[in-house]
C-alpha cells in the first residue's frame, strides 16, 4: 500500500480549505440546500388544502412531488402571507422550490453516482490491461465525446419516452467519459510504481489489485472531478425539463417550473415586470444550487489536486 | 443507406425533408454562433490574462467570483432574464428573427440572398434598416449564449497563463531584460493558448447545444428550436437528422482546432 | 594593492513570506566578484545559493522580499535602488543568467534566432538584419554547427547541450560584465558538461566577464572557480581562493561536502557522508544553523551564531572550533571514513 497521507498534511489542507472564503460560502450553500432537502415536509407540508378528509384537516398527498393544484387560475399570481414566492398554474411557487431541493439531490446524485461508478469500471479495465482493449475501449470513449452532450440526451430521450428517468438514464449513457479517461490516465501511473509491481509479483489476482491498491490511490481525483459535475448535471437535466423532454407537468423539479413561467415572462402590457417571481425564485433556487457545487468543487480542487487546475 | 445520399427522411415538425429543414434553418443557427464566438474568445481571453497577471489581487478576486456566478447560470434563466429585461422592461431586443416588416421585405422575390445571414444579406442589399433590426433581435440570444461560455474559456486561461507563468522561460525572458508587458503578451500568453485551443473543442460542443434552448427562449427559427420541437413531440427522424448535422459541425470544428493547434504549437507541426 | 569589486553583496537578506511563516531563504550573506574572475558559490539545495542569484537580478517570485539594509553595489550602482525600468535595462546587459534545465529556460514557441534577437534589439541599437546577423555569429561562437540553419530552428529541434549553448549565445549577445550561471552543466551529461564549461571559460578570456557559478557539485567548482563561497542555511560558512578551501578548508560543513566526493588518490572503505539532513527553512536549530549536523559541535554552537571572521588574509570562516578542522588536516590527510 502507499504512503497513508501524514495526519498534519491533512490538516494543513483542512486548514487551507476553511481560510477559502468561496469554499466556505459554497459549503454554506450546500449545507442550507441539504436541510431544506430533509426538512422538506416541514418546510412545505405535502398536503392538499383543497382536500379536506373526515377530520376537516388537508388530505395528505399521495406523491409529495407532485405539486397539487390550489387554484384553478392559470395565471400567476403573486406573493402573498399563504403564498410567499407567489402561484404559478394554480400551483404554490415555494412548495415546488422547496420539493425542488429534493429532486435536484435525486437527479445529480443518482446520475453522478452511477455514471462515476460506469466510468471507473470501463477506466480501469482500460487502463489496467491497455492494449487492445484499451485501444477499443478509448475509441469508444471518443465516440461518446463528440457528441453534443443535449442533443444526445434529446436523441435517447425520444427513443425511451419522455419522463424523469428517462432523462437520467441518457445523463448516465453520455456522462461516464470523463471519469473514465481519469481514472484510466492514473491507472497506468500508479500501475508502473513499485508497491503495484510487487503485489503482482506475489501472485495477486487482477481484480483485487485494482481493488485493493490502485483504486484508493485514483480515486480522489475522480471524486473531485465527480463534485464538479455536479453543477452541470443539475443544469443539463432542468434544461430538458424545461424544453418539455423530462419531468412531467406539475413534478416538482425547478426546469419545469420555469417551463410554465416561459408563456407568462413577457408580462402584461403596461407593466412589464408583472410575473418577476415566477422566475426569480425557481431560478434562484437553481442558480445558488449549482453554485453551491461549483464553489465546492473549485475549492477542493485547489486545496488537494492542484495538478487539475 | 438512405442517410448517406442525403436522404434523412421526412420531418413531421418542418412539413417538409429532414434535410431540407436542415439547411434552410441552419444560416440562423450559424449567425447566432458566430456572433457569439467573437465577445467569448475576445472577452473570455483579456479577462483570464488580466486574472492571471494581477493574482490573488482584488481584481483576480472579482473577476473569478463573477466568473463562477456566470459559469453557474443555467442558459435557460439566463435567457428568461436577458428577455424580461431587455425586451419586457426596456423594449430594446426583441425576440424572434426580424420585425413583420423586414421578414416581409426579406420574403419578397427581388431581395438578394447572398450568404443567408440576415445581417450580412441585409448590408448586401444596401438595407441598413433591415441589417439594425436584425441585429437588434440577435442581441439578446447572443448574449445568452456568450455570458455562460466566457466564464469557461476565462477559467481556462486563467490557469494556464497561471501555469506558463511560472515556467523558466518566464524567467529567461525577463532576465534577459524584456518590459513585463511583453513578458506577458508575447512570451506568456503564446504558450498559455495552447491548452485553451484544446478545450475550443469543448466550447464548439457547449456553443452549438447552447443554441437548442437559446433558440427555444428567443423563438429564433434555427436547427437548434426545430431539434427541441421535434424530441418534444416525438419526431425521430428530424431528431436524429439534426443530431447528425450538428455531429458533422462538430468534426469540421475540430479539424479547423487541429490546425490551430499547429499555428500555435512549433512542437506539432514536426509530427 | 585594492581592487574595487565589480560586484558587492552586502549583508544580503531574501526572505519569503509564505502561509506557513517566513522563509529566510537569505541571511544576511556578504561577498564580492572582481572583474574578470569566477566565483564559485556552492552548496546543498535550499541553502540559498539560487536565492542570492535571483536576488541579484531583483527577479525574486512575489512572495519574496529583499529586506531592509540590503545592499548589492554593481559597478558603482546600488541595484536595489533602481527603478524597475532602470533594472530592467541592466538585465540581459550587464548583468546575464543561464540556467540549469535548457529543456525549459528556452521558450518553446520562438525559435532560437528570435529569442537571441530578442535581446541584442532590446539593449543595442541595431536593425532586425544586423541582429539576425550577430545572432548567428553568436552561435558560430558558441560552437553551433550550421548556425545560418540553426538559428530558424525552435528549441525542441536542438540537445540539450546545443540548447545551452545557445542559451549562452542568448546570455552573451550583449557582452555582460556578469554572467550569472545557475547550475549551467547540473542537466547535462557529464562529456558534455565539460565542453559546457571549456566554452564558458574561452568566452570569458575573450570576453573579460566575471562569472557567478552557482552549483552544489563541488568538482565543478574545482575546476572552473578563482574563489569559493560555502552556502548552508542562507549563510556564507565560508570563504576564501580555490586552492585554500580544497586545500585547507576549516568550516566542518565545507571538510564534509570534500570528504564526501570519491577520491581515486587515498583508499577508503566507505564514502563519507554529512549525517542528518538539511533542516526545513523555517526551523534552523538555534545558534548556529549547522549545529545539528556538525561533528565538531560544542555547548555553545547551539547557543549562539559565530560570525563570519577572517583566519587569514582572505580567508573567511564562520566557526567557533575552526582549529579542530584544522587539527586534523595536521595529525592525517584523510578525513571522515568512520
Amino acid at each position: 500500500m502507499s504512503e497513508p497521507k501524514p495526519r498534519s498534511e491533512f490538516r494543513r489542507m483542512m486548514r487551507k480549505l476553511l481560510r477559502n472564503p468561496s469554499a466556505i460560502l459554497g459549503f454554506s450553500l450546500l449545507a442550507f440546500f441539504v436541510l431544506v432537502a430533509i426538512f422538506a415536509p416541514y418546510i412545505a407540508e405535502p398536503v392538499n388544502p383543497q382536500m379536506l378528509d373526515e377530520n376537516g384537516k388537508p388530505m395528505r398527498l399521495d406523491n409529495p412531488y407532485i405539486m397539487p393544484v390550489i387554484t384553478w387560475s392559470s395565471e400567476p399570481i403573486p406573493p402573498s402571507k399563504e403564498h410567499p414566492f407567489g402561484m404559478i398554474q394554480g400551483r404554490d411557487i415555494f412548495y415546488g422550490v422547496v420539493w425542488g431541493t429534493r429532486t435536484a439531490f435525486y437527479i445529480g446524485l443518482t446520475v453522478t453516482l452511477i455514471s462515476t461508478a460506469v466510468g471507473i469500471v470501463i477506466g480501469s479495465i482500460s487502463g489496467y490491461y491497455g492494449g487492445w482493449i484499451d485501444e477499443i475501449l478509448m475509441r469508444i470513449t471518443d465516440v461518446f465525446l463528440s457528441i453534443p452532450f443535449l442533443l444526445a440526451a434529446m436523441v435517447l430521450t425520444t427513443i425511451l419516452g419522455n419522463g424523469l428517468d428517462k432523462v437520467m438514464i441518457a445523463m448516465v449513457v453520455f456522462g461516464w467519459m470523463g471519469a473514465a479517461r481519469l481514472i484510466r490516465a492514473n491507472i497506468l501511473q500508479v500501475k508502473e510504481e513499485q508497491f503495484v509491481l510487487a503485489a503482482k509479483a506475489l501472485g495477486i489476482k487482477d481484480f483485487f489489485i485494482i481493488l485493493r491498491h490502485i483504486l484508493p490511490n485514483t480515486i480522489f481525483p475522480v471524486l473531485i472531478q465527480a463534485s464538479m459535475r455536479m453543477g452541470s448535471l443539475v443544469i443539463t437535466a432542468a434544461g430538458l425539463s424545461f424544453l418539455g423532454l423530462g419531468a412531467p407537468l406539475g413534478y416538482a423539479d425547478w426546469g419545469s417550473m420555469l417551463n410554465f413561467t416561459r408563456n407568462w415572462i413577457l408580462g402584461t402590457s403596461g407593466s412589464s415586470m408583472t410575473y418577476w417571481y415566477a422566475v426569480f425564485y425557481p431560478g434562484m433556487a437553481m442558480v445558488l444550487f449549482v453554485l453551491a457545487w461549483n464553489l465546492v468543487g473549485d475549492a477542493l480542487r485547489d486545496v488537494f489536486d492542484p495538478r487539475l487546475k | 443507406m438512405n442517410a448517406l445520399q442525403g436522404d434523412l427522411g421526412w420531418s413531421q415538425v418542418g412539413k417538409e425533408p429532414v434535410l431540407k429543414a436542415i439547411l434552410g434553418r441552419f444560416p440562423y443557427t450559424l449567425e447566432l454562433a458566430l456572433y457569439a464566438l467573437f465577445p467569448v474568445v475576445g472577452v473570455g481571453i483579456w479577462l483570464g490574462v488580466k486574472a492571471a497577471v494581477k493574482r490573488d489581487k482584488f481584481l483576480d478576486h472579482f473577476i473569478r467570483i463573477v466568473a463562477i456566478i456566470g459559469w453557474s447560470f443555467p442558459d435557460f434563466v439566463f435567457g428568461l432574464l436577458v428577455l424580461m429585461i431587455f425586451y419586457s422592461v426596456l423594449g430594446w431586443f426583441p425576440p424572434g428573427n426580424l420585425s413583420l416588416w423586414a421578414e416581409q421585405i426579406v420574403k419578397s422575390p427581388n431581395y438578394l440572398k447572398v450568404t443567408h445571414l440576415l445581417t450580412i444579406d441585409a448590408l448586401i442589399n444596401g438595407r441598413f434598416d433591415i441589417f439594425l433590426d436584425a441585429l437588434r433581435h440577435i442581441v439578446g440570444p447572443v448574449i445568452t449564449l456568450s455570458f455562460l461560455w466566457w466564464a469557461y474559456l476565462l477559467r481556462i486561461t486563467r490557469s494556464s497563463m497561471l501555469e506558463v507563468l511560472s515556467k523558466e522561460y518566464v524567467r529567461t525572458a525577463r532576465a534577459k531584460g524584456v518590459p513585463e508587458r511583453d513578458v506577458i503578451h508575447k512570451h506568456a500568453k503564446r504558450n498559455a493558448m495552447i491548452p485553451v485551443v484544446t478545450v475550443a473543442g469543448a466550447m464548439v460542443i457547449g456553443l452549438l447545444s447552447g443554441t437548442v434552448i437559446i433558440e427555444v427562449i428567443f423563438n429564433r427559427t434555427g436547427i437548434g428550436q426545430l431539434a427541441a420541437r421535434a424530441a418534444v413531440e416525438l419526431d425521430y427522424a428530424t431528431v436524429l437528422g439534426t443530431t447528425l448535422f450538428y455531429s458533422i459541425i462538430l468534426v469540421l470544428g475540430n479539424l479547423i482546432i487541429d490546425i490551430l493547434y499547429a499555428v500555435f504549437d512549433p512542437r506539432v507541426r514536426l509530427s | 594593492m585594492e581592487k574595487t569589486p565589480l560586484l558587492s553583496v552586502r549583508n544580503l537578506r531574501t526572505y519569503f513570506y509564505t502561509e506557513d511563516g517566513i522563509v529566510k531563504a537569505v541571511d544576511g550573506v556578504d561577498f564580492d566578484v572582481y572583474e574578470g574572475e569566477t566565483l564559485g558559490i556552492v552548496g546543498e539545495s535550499g541553502s540559498g545559493k539560487s536565492v542570492t542569484s535571483l536576488s541579484i537580478m531583483r527577479l525574486l517570485d512575489p512572495k519574496g522580499k529583499i529586506e531592509e539594509g540590503s545592499e548589492i553595489i554593481f559597478n558603482g550602482k546600488n541595484l536595489l535602488s533602481l527603478s524597475e525600468d532602470e533594472m530592467r535595462r541592466i538585465r540581459g546587459n550587464e548583468i546575464a543568467m543561464i540556467f540549469q534545465e535548457p529543456m525549459v529556460a528556452l521558450n518553446p514557441v520562438f525559435t532560437i534566432g528570435e529569442q537571441i534577437m530578442e535581446a541584442i534589439l532590446l539593449h543595442q541599437d541595431v536593425d532586425r538584419k544586423t541582429a539576425r546577423h550577430m545572432a548567428i555569429e553568436m552561435l558560430k561562437k558558441v560552437g553551433i554547427p550550421e548556425p545560418e540553419k540553426r538559428v530558424d530552428e525552435y528549441p525542441h529541434e536542438l540537445s540539450g547541450g546545443m540548447r545551452q549553448r545557445a542559451m549562452i549565445a542568448m546570455a552573451l549577445s550583449c557582452r555582460p560584465k556578469l554572467l550569472i550561471a545557475d547550475e549551467p552543466t547540473t542537466a547535462l551529461d557529464v562529456t558534455i558538461q565539460a565542453q559546457i564549461l571549456e566554452l564558458m571559460k574561452e568566452l570569458q578570456k575573450e570576453y573579460g566577464m566575471a562569472i557567478i557559478l552557482i552549483t552544489h557539485d563541488v568538482g565543478v567548482i574545482a575546476e572552473n572557480a578563482d574563489r569559493v563561497v560555502v552556502m548552508y542555511g542562507g549563510k556564507v560558512m565560508e570563504s576564501a581562493d580555490v586552492y585554500t578551501v580544497f586545500k585547507k578548508p576549516k568550516h566542518p560543513y565545507t571538510w564534509g561536502l570534500l570528504n564526501a566526493i570519491p577520491r581515486l588518490d587515498i583508499e577508503q572503505e566507505r564514502l563519507y557522508s554529512i549525517p542528518g539532513m538539511v533542516p526545513d527553512p523555517l526551523h534552523f536549530p538555534p545558534g548556529c544553523r549547522f549545529s545539528n549536523r556538525c561533528e565538531f559541535k560544542e555547548n555553545r554552537c547551539e547557543i549562539e551564531m559565530p560570525d563570519l571572521a577572517q583566519v587569514e588574509p582572505g580567508h573567511m570562516v564562520r566557526c567557533f572550533y575552526y582549529k579542530k578542522v584544522e587539527n586534523i588536516h595536521n595529525s592525517s590527510k584523510v578525513g571522515g571514513a568512520k
